[in-house]
Parts: structure tokens; sequence; C-alpha cells
């Protein structure tokens, strides 16, 4: 446990300049390492799970984070969520600090990245009506209204018919849909999804696909999406990046991205996705 | 087809019922397919098609409350239906060889890695001993790439990443040179670049036995770069079957060109993606007529399509659909163009 | 629902090959512990409303009367003339009274235990598990002798006692399965609203594990009235002239050779109650947890 002394220390000074822009930026981690400790045998070894990652999401873009397992991404999701403290570094949503000592601050920052988990089979509670799980984060702030619970459904294409159904008799596309109905109940700014399709068929993938695209017109939300589908990344994003360790080995628009790869692990990772053209095969 | 090509593997007409709560339900509802040797038969379905299951009728590997409720399933000219267990345990793991999708379940953790490929050697011969198939289990992890495999061979199974327990698997699978390998799901689980890595090993090692494949996936993908001939499942029926060129240029079943459709790849392009409205029906939910007709912009409101298709084969081919497409895959938001119903029965006249 | 069955399949579906059938439901045992029990609630509740009815009503006349003789006293008379049937029925209210609230008491605080060490962990697991190693080390029945000694044995006592040193059986199974289900993403999900852990876990965690405790809870009763039994026999819980079945026994006992249906009867019942419940409680299997599943889908 750190003392109050040590917390101060750990809160590094950042190597990126504050940002200088009158309108906030979604989301903007700043130099977070998040270190684990594990015991291997009679030693304590420490093990960096985020080594050093910087990102900054505008507002109403959408940012692709692309990594293979274990290279962090979901660490990094939990400690902007505010599930994991970071060992240092800043995290900012809205321009408020998500790890702030004023809890107000903290409440703000927290209410403000929202997320979409990837199994929608463990995602929602399976004894729960879809009704409530979407008016769960509703009642947790006093804001509770079937109306809006009604227009949530509405905006993710749920027939209110099935609002009091329980979770378990919902398909796989129709949890992400209570999923996604969950996650904007308090009107965030930014949505994490992390994985949010990887899970489902092809057909209702693209269906999903659609349908975050539609919402992010209407509401001008941010998207950090967080996938190891490389295609499906492209399709999404503004900007991506890529992860690999812990770290983020290379960012930039899209396109920049895919088509002119600089770091070697893109490249390899963009080389080995199989394409869906049989005359362009490799060997 | 000349008469030396005994295909490997021919399903005639399967049916495979599941006892539910509101009475016996078909899951593999008349399916009907061949895998000629050495080719590669790549499944493609979405949950809820009966692929898997249709595999595991086909090893005789049915969970309890399934069974086979009539059809043939003819492995080199042997029904395997006939066969009782001690026939079918000889030839699995032998002749057909099959893996599966998490390497985790597969493999008992609680026994080295080495023990059991060596078990499953000795199996399928008898006279090699204890030693022998040590040296042969080492050689086999020598074959798909994996380092220092007379250590390796000693290890737990969670002492392996997921991409050399697959690795592992497969040359245990292939180690009797099988005349089919089924692979349901291989790479699903596993990170793209080590997806690629196992493709290859499993490639190299096809090349060097001979062995046909039957490769189940949802990856599109996959399928372009690997597969001869796709076959089509949808809720529990065959709708299209076809060489692999021919199936991306031109599908003909309105479900395969939607599924095509909705892929997104890295050449995409950009803007919304196409998404075949609604859902795939529930075994228990399906009706008498096409079952794709809900969600086909052509069937939707055409009579015909209130009756089942049936499956015409043609050659290597076959298409159950009333209204086959002719030209080509669906554009995005486009009108479909106009479809000539005659061009099945010419279809079926060039056979 | 419609039955989708092919057009092309035979018209009854026929059997290629032999199904390996589905293992038999759990209805069979549910019946006969529901059976079982039936006769113990018939015991309990209908047998006081009977004109008959007098547990505590002494006869020496009529002392040690076997069963099925007389019609007023069906199941014979104790050496003190009190109608065995009566006390039996009354014994067995005592019985399951004492037992319910012990396995309540034990119920609330081994889950409360179980839940904050599983959800929690770290030192609060650790500390909460050296509580549950001290508790098992801890030998009831000589503690209750010592506790008697001091305060007097009573009903009372016992409750107390079994209540405060039995929890750790529901405490483990709490507290797995919380450890199970705290990184599951809809647990995790109310904390990103804005939720409290204490929340969560009442409201998310909770209901899951309840299911399976319930099935320990069961089964538990007709344990700690066997443990209640002991007791009384040694003395140490229910007081005379209440009647409870232990104690029954251990009265019996002296007569054993005169009328050993005073020791069979109260045996019996107990059996019927033992019985009964491991029948029920086979029939409520985990069906209720919500299952994991990993990887990408089939």
């Amino acid at each position: 446990m750190t003392t109050l002394l040590e917390r101060r220390r750990l809160r590094r000074v950042p190597s990126v300049p504050e940002p200088t822009g009158h309108r906030p930026l979604a989301l903007e981690v700043v130099d977070v390492h998040k270190d684990f400790r594990k015991r291997v045998g009679f030693r304590t070894e420490t093990f960096a799970a985020v080594d050093g990652v910087s990102l900054t999401v505008e507002p109403g873009e959408t940012v692709g984070l692309v990594g293979e397992s274990g290279c962090g991404k979901s660490t990094l999701v939990r400690t902007i969520l505010g599930l994991h403290e970071p060992t240092s570094g800043t995290i900012r949503v809205m321009g408020a600090d998500v790890n702030a000592w004023g809890s107000r601050e903290r409440a703000k920052a927290r209410s403000n990245a929202q997320v979409v988990f990837q199994d929608p089979y463990s995602s929602l509670d399976p004894r729960m009506s879809a009704k409530n799980i979407v008016a769960e984060p509703l009642r947790l702030h006093r804001q509770y209204s079937q109306e809006r619970v009604r227009e949530l459904f509405d905006w993710v294409g749920l027939p209110w018919e099935y609002a009091s159904r329980k979770a378990a008799a919902f398909s796989g596309g129709q949890r992400q849909r209570i999923g996604i109905a969950r996650a904007l109940a308090l009107r965030p700014r930014l949505v994490i999804l992390d994985e949010p399709v990887s899970a489902l068929d092809v057909s209702i993938q693209a269906q999903i696909i659609n349908l975050l695209a539609e919402l992010q017109r209407e509401l001008g939300v941010s998207y950090l999406f967080v996938a190891h589908d490389l295609s499906v990344v492209r399709h999404v994003s503004h900007r991506v990046a890529v992860m690999r360790r812990g770290r983020i080995v290379e960012q930039g628009p899209t396109e920049e991205i895919f088509l002119a790869p600089q770091d070697d692990y893109t490249r390899t990772l963009l080389s080995a996705i199989p394409i869906p053209d049989p005359r362009r095969r490799s060997s | 087809m000349s008469a030396n090509d005994t295909p490997v593997l021919e399903v005639e007409n399967l049916v495979v019922a599941a006892d539910t709560a509101h009475g016996p339900v078909t899951l593999v509802d008349d399916v009907s397919f061949s895998v000629a040797p050495g080719e590669v038969l790549s499944l493609v379905g979405e949950s809820g098609s009966g692929k898997s299951i249709t595999m595991l009728a086909v090893m005789g590997l049915l969970p309890p409350g399934t069974w086979v409720a009539s059809g043939r399933i003819r492995f080199q000219g042997t029904d395997l239906l006939d066969l009782d267990e001690r026939a079918l345990n000889e030839l699995r793991g032998g002749r057909l060889a099959m893996v599966f999708q998490d390497p985790m379940t597969t493999l008992n953790p609680v026994r080295r890695v080495g023990s059991q490929l060596a078990e499953g050697v000795r199996l399928h011969d008898r006279s090699i001993g204890r030693a022998g198939a040590r040296r042969r289990v080492v050689e086999l992890l020598e074959s798909v790439g994996i380092p220092d495999p007379a250590a390796k061979a000693r290890d737990y199974p969670h002492q392996w990443s997921g991409g050399m327990r697959q690795r592992a698997l497969i040359a245990g699978a292939m180690a009797h040179d099988p005349a089919l390998l089924i692979a349901d799901e291989p790479t699903t689980a596993l990170d793209v670049t080590i997806q690629a890595q196992v493709m290859r090993v499993l490639a190299a090692s096809r090349a060097a036995s001979g062995s046909a494949m039957i490769l189940i996936t949802h990856d599109l993908g996959l399928v372009a770069q690997v597969a001869d001939r796709v076959a089509v499942m949808y809720s529990g029926r065959i709708v299209e079957t076809q060489d692999v060129y021919r199936i991306f240029d031109g599908p003909r079943h309105p479900y395969t060109a939607g599924l095509l459709a909705s892929v997104l790849s890295l050449e995409s392009a950009d803007g919304a993606a196409y998404a075949i409205p609604g859902q795939p029906p529930t075994p228990a939910g399906r009706g008498e007529g096409c079952p794709f007709q809900p969600r086909c912009d052509i069937g939707r409101d055409r009579e015909e399509c209130g009756a089942r298709p049936h499956l015409v084969s043609a050659g290597g081919s076959s298409i159950a659909c009333h209204f086959p497409l002719v030209d080509g895959s669906l554009p995005v938001g486009e009108p479909l163009p106009t479809i000539a119903p005659l061009a099945l029965a010419s279809e079926v006249k060039a056979s | 629902m419609t039955v989708a069955v092919s057009r092309f399949a035979l018209p009854a579906l026929g059997r290629r090959r032999r199904p390996r059938t589905l293992r038999p439901s759990g209805t069979v045992p549910m019946y006969i512990g529901i059976g079982l029990l039936s006769s113990i609630v018939l015991l309990i509740v209908v047998v006081p409303f009977l004109p008959l009815y007098d547990p505590f009503g002494q006869d020496l006349v009529d002392a040690m009367m076997p069963p099925f003789v007389a019609a007023e006293h069906p199941l014979g008379t104790d050496s003190l003339g009190r109608d065995v049937l009566s006390r039996l029925s009354l014994a067995g209210l005592v019985s399951v009274g004492i037992a319910a609230t012990v396995v309540a008491i034990n119920f609330v605080i081994g889950v409360t235990l179980g839940l904050i060490a599983g959800y929690r962990g770290g030192l609060l697991d650790s500390g909460i598990g050296a509580l549950s190693d001290v508790q098992l080390a801890m030998p009831v029945v000589i503690l209750l002798i010592a506790l008697s000694a001091v305060f007097g044995p009573s009903t009372q006592l016992m409750v107390i006692t079994l209540g405060l040193t039995y929890w750790v059986g529901y405490a483990r199974v709490a507290r797995a399965l919380a450890m199970g289900l705290r990184d599951r993403d809809f647990v995790v999900s109310p904390l990103t609203q804005g939720g409290s852990h204490g929340r969560t876990v009442f409201t998310h965690v909770l209901p899951q594990v309840l299911p399976q405790m319930a099935v320990i809870a069961s089964f538990d009763i007709a344990v700690i009235v066997g443990i209640e039994s002991s007791l009384d026999y040694l003395g140490l819980g229910v007081q005379p002239p209440v009647p409870s079945w232990g104690a029954m026994i251990t009265e019996g006992q002296k007569y054993l050779q005169i009328n050993p249906w005073l020791v069979i009867l109260p045996g019996i019942a107990l059996f019927l109650l033992v019985a009964g419940m491991q029948f029920l409680s086979q029939r409520f299997t985990t069906e209720s947890v919500a299952p994991a599943r990993k990887g990408a889908r089939r």
C-alpha cells in the first residue's frame, strides 16, 4: 500500500504537453504505467502490463486500439475505467481526472467513460430483465425514468416488447445491443468498446457495426474501439494505435497505418490477415 | 470424375435429430456433400447452421440426446453408421483424424504433452514400443516446428502457448497419414499471427501425407486462402457447394452473397457495412419452406419460396434455391439484378 | 411451437444409431424425498390436532405400553406413561425448529463472510480464512460442555453455540463462488457506472450464489438435527420435560429389553427426516450460475 507521499511522487511529470485546445479531449491517456506483482517462488516479480502508454481521443472520433492477446489492452481499458489504479500517469476524460482525489471530479470522469464488453454471454446478469439491466446505471444515479429506458431501447433497435425478458433469452447480437444501451444510459462522451463484435457471427457483426456508426453520428460520442481484428478496426476507426507488450508501437490516421505501416510488428500483423479473395493466395 | 476417384467421404441425405423439451427437432436437415481425396472442403456457416453437429455425426461423437435419424456416411466406401464402436475407434485418430478448436480442453491438463501424444501413437501402431513411441513424438514435434522438442515433450499443456498446443495436436492427428482430417475451427481461438503459423504447419503436413481436409470455419478469409471447394450451411441445410474461386466471384445463393458482402475485409469499401437483416431461425422454429426466406431480398415475397428448395447437384457443385443468382455478388445498397429461374434448368442440363 | 421435420426424412424419425440416452432427470429421488418428508410433516402438523394428543400427561398405570395395542396410545407409552406419538410429534417440532434456527444463523454468518473473503481477497480473505480454521479446530461438544457448566445447559445455549460454530461450510462455498464471479463482466459493469462494491455483491453476486447455498442449507438441516439429537443424548441441549428425538433415545435406552420401541420409533423419525432431506436436495442442481464462455463463438 503506497503512502500519501509515494502517491504524489508516482505522478511523474508527463513528457506529453498539456492540451491547449478549449474543447476538452474525450480521452487523454498520459504516460500510463500499470504494474502487477507476481509471486514467483520466494521472490516477487513486477510485471508491467501497461508500460508507458499515451493516446488521445477527440470528441466525436473513433480511435482503434489493436493488439494480440497479452499485449495489455484489457488492462489499459480497465485502468481507463478506473477499475485499476495506474502505477503512474494520468487519465482524463473530458478534462476530468479519473483518479482525482476529489470525489466529484472522479465521479464525473468515470460516468463519462462507459464500456461495452466483449462476451455477450457474460456481460449481462442472466437473471435480470433487459429493462432492468439498462436501467441499472440510471437507478444508481437517481436518474431513472421509464421513458429514458424506452428511448435507449429505441436507439439500439430493440423492440420494447422484449424488455421484460431475462437476459438469458436473447441472442448474442441482441445482448450486445442491450450492452450498448446500458453503456449509453448516462450519456457518456466516451464509450470504450472492448472487442464488441468478435464473439458474434459475421452477419450480426455488420449489423452492430452499423448501429455503432449511426449512434456516433447522432450523439457525437467518441469511441475507443479495442479489437484484435484489424479488418473491423479499419472499417470503423479514424485513427489507429497498435499495441504490443504494454506499449504503443505505432499510431496515426487509419489509412496511413494500413497503407504505409512503419513498424515491423504492424507489418507482420497486416500480412498475417487472410484476405477473402482466393485469387490472392500467398502460397 | 474418373473411376479412380472414390470420394474419401460421401455424406448422403444426413438427418441428425435432437431431443428437446418440445419433442424431437432436426439439427441437420438432409445434408449431402462429398470430399475427394486430397482436397480441402471448407464447411462455412454461422452459429446454428449445424456444421459442427454434422462433423460430430461423421465422427460418431454425437452428444447424448442427439442421434442420426437417417442418411449415409461413407468413408472410403464404408458406411460409418454400420460400424460398431470398436471399428470406429480403429478409424478415429488413424485414417480419420480430427483437430478441435480449443487445445486446452482436448489435452489433459494433468498429463505431460509428450505422454499424451505417445499414447495416440501407440494406439494405432501396436508394434511400436514405449521408446519407439517417444522417438516418434519427438519427430512429430520437430516436424511442426516446436523448438527443443525432446525437452518440450516433458512439459504440461499449460506451459505451452495456444499455438504450440494446436501444432502439437495437428502433429498427433497427422501422425498416421490420415485419409481425411477434420478441423473444426482450429485457429479461432488464436491470434492472427499464430493462426498464420498454424495454417502453414497444417498445409505442410497435408502436403506430406496427401490427406483431404474438411475445414469448418466462419472466417471467409481463411476459406479463400485454403479451400478448394466450399459448402455453405444455413439452418441445418446445405444451401450451396461450389469451387472456391467461383463462389467468391459469383455466389449463387442469396445467403452466400449476403455473407460475402457483410465480411469486413482490409479492402472493403468504406461506408455502411452490408448486413443481412434479421436472424437465423432456431431448429424448432424452422418452417416448411426455404429457411432463408424471411431474410432474403429475393424470395421474401415470392410464393415459390414457401416450398423447400431441393438440393440440385451438378459435378462438384450444388445449389438449393428457387431463384439462384446468375450474375455475381450483392452490391451494397443497390437493387438486385433480375434473375432468371431458367438458369437453374440449364445448369442441370449441363451435367 | 412448430416442430420442424424435414419433408425428406422418414415419417417417424427412426434411429440409425442407438443414441446415448441423457441421464435420467432428478424427479425420482425428489418424489421419494417428498414422500419421506411428508410423513414427518404429517407427524408434526397433524398429530397435535388428534384428541389423544398429550405429550406431558403422565399415567403410571399405563406405562411402557407397546405400540398398536391401545387406541388412545397408537405408538405406546414411555416409562412415565406419556403418549409416545404425541411426544414424537412435539419432539419433531422442537428438533426441526432448532435446526432451522441454527441453519439460518449459520447461513447468514457463513455467506456474508464467504462473500467478503472471496470478493475482496487480500488481507480480509486471509483473516476470515484464519477465523475459519480456528472454528474448525474447535471441538463443539467440549465447548458446549464447558459453556453448560458455566451457564447451565439449555436449548438457547445450544442454538447459539451451534449457530456460531457451524458456518464454515457455507463460507467456503460462498467464497469459491464469489472468487469465480468477481471478474465477470456483469459484476464489473455496475462498478463502472458508479455502483459501490457492496451493492454490486448484493445485487449481482448473491443471487448467483443463493441456489447452491440453498442446497447445502437443506441438507444441513438434517445434519443439525442429528447433532442436536446427539447433544440431547448427552443432556446438553433440550432439557426435560420438553421432548426431543435424541432425549427420547437416551431415555429409551435404559428400557431396551422391555420396550425397544422407545428407541426404535424416534430413530425411524430421525431417519425419515435425514433421508428425505437428502433425496430432496438432489433436485436442486447448479443451473443458475452464469456460464463462462471463453474465446470466440462456435
